[in-house]
Formats: C-alpha cells, structure tokens, sequence
C-alpha cells in the first residue's frame, strides 16, 4: 500500500498541478489539460485511430521485428566466427557511431519515398544495437560451458543454442536500445516524408495551429514510447530471471 | 582488409544495380567527400553541429549530476520519483519538437532536445552509481566518522564517477545523433540540414558524402569520449591511491 | 587389465609472436579400465593442458592419445568431465535436471531410461530433492555435486577431473572426497583426477603420477597400496599414507622453480 502510494504520489501531484494550473489558461500554445484530453478522445478514439496510428504501429512493429531477427542472426554469426569478423570490424566500427537519423535522407535516396522506407529506416536504424550487442555477448561466451559441451559431444546445434542463451543478457540490452531508437526512427521519419502516421499527423496538428490536438499527439507518442518500454521490461525480467540470479541482483528464492 | 573488401563490395553493387542518382559509386563519393573538406561550407556546418552538441552536453552534465545527486541522496525523494522517471524516461524527446516549434527557434531547440536525451542518461547513471555507494559509504564512512561533504567528496563521488565515464561515452553518440535530427527535421543550421538540402536538391553524391563524412565525426567524437573517460577514471584511480597512502 | 587409455609422446608447444613456451614434453601415460589415477605436479607443469589434450578439446603438438584402442582427435564418446569453475561449467538459465539431462538428449535412449538416469545421478549425489532448483541458487559444493551428476548420468567409460574441489571449503571438500570415492567404485568408472593437492591425491588414488615442471616426461608413478576403503581421518594419520605423502611431495620438490606451497 505504500509501495503505491510512493508509485503513484508524483505523478498524481503533477498531473493534478498541470491540470489546476492549466484550467484558467488563455495561452493558445498552452491549452487547459481539459482541453487536450477531450482534444485526445476526440482525435484518437476515431477513425483517425485506424489511419494514422495503425500503420505507424504496423510499421514500428514490423521494422523492429525485422531488426531483431537479422541483428540476433547477423551478430551471432559475427561473434562465434573468427573470419566474419575480421572481415566486417571496420564495417561495424562505422555503422557503431554513425547516427540513425541520417539513414533517412540516405534511404529516400535510394529506395525512393513509401511505405517500405520507413520499415527500411527503422530496421536499418534498429539492427546495429542489437548486431554490435549479440555479437559481443556470443563472443563472450563461456568457454568453461563451450568445452563441457563439447566433452559431452551436444551435437552443434544445441551448443549454438547453449551459446545464443548465454548471450541473451546482451542481446535484450540491444533489443532495448533499439526498441527506443525505433521508435525515434518512426516518428522523425513520418515526420520527414509521410502521408499517414503518428508523426507525420501530429505536425500537421502544429502546422494548423491544432494546438490541443497536437498536444494530445505529442501524449499518444509519449505514452506509447512508455507503454512499450514496460512492456520490453516485462518480457525481459522474466526471460532473464536465471541471470539476475547468476549475478546475485535477485534477492527472493523461490 | 575487410574495409577494402566492403568498399569493393559496395562498389560493385553500386555499379551494377543502382542509378548513381541513388546510389553513387565510392569512387564518386570519396572525391566529393574530399572537396568539401577543403571548402568552408562543411565546416561551418559541421561547427554550427559541434556547438549545438557541446552546450547541449553541457547543460545535460550539469543538470543531470545536480538533479541525480539531488534525486539520489535523500531516499524518500528517490522512492518518490522513481515511477515518475520511469515513466519520463522512454518518452522519445523528438515528441518535444512540435511544442517547442510553437515557442523557440529552431537552433534552441535542437539545443535542448540535444540536453533533454543526454540529461536522462546522465540522471540515470549517477543514481545508479549513488545506489553502488550505498552499501560501502554507510558502514566505512560512518565508522570513521567523516562529515556530511567529506563523505560526498572521498566516497560518494569517486564511486559515482566512473558511471559518469560511461554516461560521458553514451551521450556524446546521442548528442550527435539529435543534433543532426534537429538539423533534418527543423532545418536548423548545420551538417542534417546541410544534408537533407542536398537530398531535396538531388545532389545524391554530395549528400552520400556528407554521411560518410558524418560517421568520420562520430568516430572522432566517440574516440574524444573514451580519451575524457580514461582521463576521469585515471584521475579517479590516482585520488583513491592517495587517499589509501 | 586392459588399458583404456593410451598417452604416447605427447608434446605441447604454444607459439606467441616470436616465442615458443613449450608446456608439455614427452608424456607417457597407460591407464588401465576402472583405475584411480591422481596427476600432481606444481602450477604450471601442464596437468590441465594434457587433461584437454586427452579430452580431445585441444589438439596435441606431437604424440597421440588412444582412448579405448582408437585415436583421440575430438572428445569421444564415453568421456565427462568435471572442471573446477562448477559456476561457469552448468547452465545458469536450466535448473538442474536439465542440466544433467542435457548430455543424455542426443544419445539413443528412451525417455524412461533418461529419467531413470538422471533421478539416479542426482540421488547419488545427494540432490534427489534439488532437480527444480536453479544452479545459482544452490552453494559452491551443491553446484559441483550437479556437475558431478552430469557425469554419472553420463555413464562414462573414463571421467576427467580438473582440480574439481579447488574452490570449495575444507569441509565441503572432504565430502565430496568421499563422494567420489563411492561414485568410482559403485560405476565402475576410470578416473584421471588433476590436483596440486597431494594430500588429496593420495587419499583418493590408486596410483599418483607426478608431472615436473620444465622436465620432459613423467617424472614419477607411485603406486598408492592403501586399503580400498578410505576414510578421512583414519586413512589421512596413517603412518603408510604419511610415507606416501613424503614420496609424491620429494618428487614434486624435486622440479626446479617449484611453485608449490
């Protein structure tokens, strides 16, 4: 009951301040929180709903899914041979530090304005955390439990599994960075070149000097950049119990 | 090696699949980058970037160590505000663009989106280093009876500073990453501006070396960092050797 | 008897840049079905790079190791192990049935018959009630019980131990001692156990081979005539055991630059 009470105490404050202190306000730019909240069901629990949000959704969820498959699979055949990654280091030394953002320009260039260049600069953007990470963590995998493996002749394509789970601590801090960066990677790039999404919708809220409405946007990104977040962490404290055990970060015993 | 083995990958691809219109061969690329190293408009560009980057940084440091201390010392405050920070922490700060267009210009605002990204990751890593003290600072610095800012000077903040290294390290790629966004995005002044002005005006050999030349500032950047970062935990390793003498 | 394993002029050289450290020199080992054999020797003497080598996870420089009459180039079947790091040799993310389990997958067995082994391991070594439990939450000395059962699950022709009780306490030690002891004679399995621990070596064996450091060849192979039946403090004050113990420790003195405390 406490533990709520220090969960829930700030964020209710602020809300409530926002609200109170918002109520009276005149500044068009800073509408009343009453306003943006009805400006929120208005917008977003209509169709507007179906043709924005939707595929923003379609195109996060299918660009990091992307992302992940060929960054676990790319980062895993990096890490565990010595050939590969000699050959691509320089490569991914580059890609490490070149920022996401200007993959845009690059990939309307190339690939032309659409709906698949906002999934391409999504994967794209999102691939390196989750490739540099698995590579990392399969290079760092426990030659004590390799050689056991080996010595016990598991045939090769459980020891790859044995290796891919070792590395999954490193591989969910990937997935987390990317997950962030994706989102970025969506919004800018509707932002950019789009017809429909979240991004690009909520600009043209501000460009129309929509002001509750984009509020109630710039809300909808907010909430959902924190609802997925949570949601990353729950999948990943469950599929990492054993490593916070490992590690002695889990203090109850089952 | 293997960087001459992509480059001729990326060549032949380049050749044999692309409209140099989109896709230029690096032997396009490469003397394009070349030129506008000599000339004046990369650097201005590229400088207007590294300012907004540096303040930005600035800024992050300062506030995210103060309000990370300020967080981190007192646990009810902590307790308090963690769900709150948790919450405020994965909201991308891009959503801050279309508000903050309403009220700043654009160079301010690639400013602050630049503080507000780095901040979080500064806050974060103090706390987590002021959870690291903790248990140490408690029983040693009690037992010798130290005060209230020797404490903070001998134990709180060696121990935190080597979570600001690594938050140093992660904020410098950010910074760059969203100073160059607020240059796409908004068009303020600089090398994502100068970068998408090429891409709207069709100049694809011109923009293809902006970006390779980008990635050359990021790798001097990150390397930047890891020298500061080896500098702080030097200095942090020395001050500890004093203290133990 | 007949020998099972064969270790014929064995060498092993590694190459850094210019240098070359030579590890291993001339090594001649028989090993006969169902021995005890201890391998002592000062840190640095190779013992756990020959164990690797008989193990077939590392590749021999010159010589040949024959396991069961056949050329050794991989590990072969019939073969576990045990090494010293038991944290890092289980998987953390299986609880412990599954890791005694794991090995017995891709052999040819009926699911009851797995069962039945693995029950049978963990009962053997005490863990009958721990198989849902994860490695981590379980101490140093269960881990290695775990470990243990892994290998007897296995039902190995020969099992390898390197330095297995090194990172445990003293007492834990000597009841996994003692666990080994029972396990060796109830299977029926060959042991090579690798130790710095000559107390430990003569407690245990049948016979100790002492491996030098810097010398080619095995510099000695004591026989060890104690009783079959062992036990801590009996054996350990016996006036044989302490003339045993005098031998191995004057042939491991006897290596120059000797690390041994």
């Amino acid at each position: 009951m406490k533990a709520l009470g220090y969960a829930l105490g700030l964020p209710a404050a602020l809300v409530a301040a926002w609200w109170v202190a918002s109520d009276g306000s005149t500044n068009v730019f800073l509408p009343p929180l009453r306003t943006i909240v009805e400006a929120f069901r208005d917008v977003w629990f209509s169709d507007t709903f179906v043709r924005d949000v939707v595929p923003s959704l379609w195109r996060l969820a299918a660009g990091y899914a992307i992302a992940l498959a060929a960054g676990v699979v790319l980062g895993f055949v990096i890490g565990r041979w010595a050939a590969p990654r000699a050959l691509t280091g320089p490569l991914l030394a580059y890609f490490r530090v070149l920022p996401a953002p200007v993959l845009i320009p690059v990939l309307l260039v190339a690939v032309g304005i659409g709906d698949t260049t906002k999934l391409v600069v999504i994967t794209v953007g999102a691939v390196w955390p989750i490739l540099l990470n698995t590579a990392d963590g399969v290079r760092a995998a426990d030659e004590v439990g390799l050689q056991c493996a080996a010595a016990y002749r598991l045939p090769r394509r459980t020891r790859h599994l044995l290796v891919l789970r070792g590395a999954s601590p490193q591989i969910f801090a990937g997935a987390r960075q990317a997950l962030g960066l994706s989102i970025i990677l969506m919004v800018v790039s509707e932002m950019l070149m789009s017809t429909d999404g979240l991004g690009f919708t909520v600009v043209q809220f501000q460009r129309s000097f929509a002001i509750p409405q984009m509020w109630s946007g710039v809300l909808l990104i907010g909430l959902l950049g924190f609802g997925l977040a949570k949601l990353f962490e729950l999948v990943e404290r469950r599929a990492l119990r054993w490593h916070r055990g490992h590690t002695g970060q889990l203090t109850e015993r089952p | 090696m293997g960087l001459a083995g992509a480059a001729t990958a990326y060549e032949i691809l380049a050749r044999l699949f692309f409209d140099p219109a989109h896709v230029p061969p690096l032997s396009a690329v490469v003397p394009e980058a070349l030129r506008l190293l000599t000339g004046e408009r990369f650097w201005t560009a590229t400088g207007r970037t590294l300012a907004a980057v540096a303040v930005g940084l600035v800024i992050a440091l300062a506030a995210g160590i103060l309000a990370g201390f300020a967080l981190g010392s007192v646990p009810q405050v902590r307790r308090a505000t963690s769900s709150t920070l948790d919450f405020l922490r994965p909201v991308p700060s891009i959503v801050l663009i279309p508000v903050l267009v309403l009220v700043l210009d654009v160079r301010q605002i690639t400013v602050l989106l630049v503080a507000v990204s780095c901040f979080w990751i500064v806050v974060f890593q103090v706390l987590y280093g002021l959870r690291d003290v903790d248990r140490v600072a408690v029983e040693t610095a009690r037992a010798f009876r130290l005060g209230r800012l020797a404490r903070i000077v001998h134990v709180t903040w060696p121990t935190v500073l080597p979570y600001l290294g690594t938050a140093l390290r992660l904020i410098v790629s950010v910074a760059l990453a969203l100073a160059l966004t607020g240059g796409l995005v908004m068009g303020a002044a600089g090398l994502g501006e100068m970068i998408w002005s090429s891409q709207e005006s069709g100049e694809s050999t011109g923009m293809y070396a902006l970006v390779l030349l980008t990635g050359g500032l990021g790798i001097g950047l990150d390397q930047l960092a890891r020298l500061a970062e080896r500098r702080l935990l030097h200095w942090h390793v020395a001050t500890r050797r004093e203290a133990l003498a | 008897m007949t020998s099972l394993l064969e270790i014929a002029g064995i060498g092993k050289t590694y190459r850094a840049r210019e240098r070359t450290v030579e590890v291993l020199t001339a090594i001649d080992l028989t090993v006969s079905e169902g021995e005890f054999v201890a391998l002592v020797g000062p840190s640095g003497c190779g013992k756990t790079t020959l164990l690797k080598i008989v193990a077939g996870l590392l590749p021999a420089t010159v010589g040949q190791v024959r396991f069961g009459g056949r050329p050794v180039t991989e590990p072969p079947p019939g073969l576990g192990v045990v090494f010293q790091e038991y944290g890092r040799s289980l998987y953390a993310w299986k609880t412990v049935r599954q890791n005694v389990e794991l090995q017995l997958r891709h052999l040819d067995l009926s699911r009851a018959r797995r069962r039945e082994l693995v029950a049978d391991a963990l009962d053997a070594v005490g863990l009958g009630a721990a198989g849902d439990a994860y490695p981590w939450q379980l101490s140093g000395g269960m881990q290695q019980r775990v470990a243990i059962a892994r290998a007897v699950a296995y039902r190995p022709r020969l099992l390898l131990m390197d330095e297995p009780f090194s990172a445990v306490d003293a007492q834990t030690r000597a009841d996994l001692e003692d666990l080994v002891a029972t396990l060796w004679k109830r299977y029926g399995m060959t042991i090579v156990f690798v130790t710095h621990d000559i107390d430990e070596a003569v407690y245990l064996s049948q016979r100790v081979v002492v491996l030098g450091a810097g010398v080619s060849g095995v510099q000695a192979d004591i026989p060890v005539d104690l009783d079959a039946d062992r036990e801590q403090i009996g054996t350990r004050s016996s006036a044989r055991f302490g003339e045993l113990r005098t031998r191995v420790w004057t042939q491991v003195r006897r290596t120059p630059e000797s690390e041994m405390v």
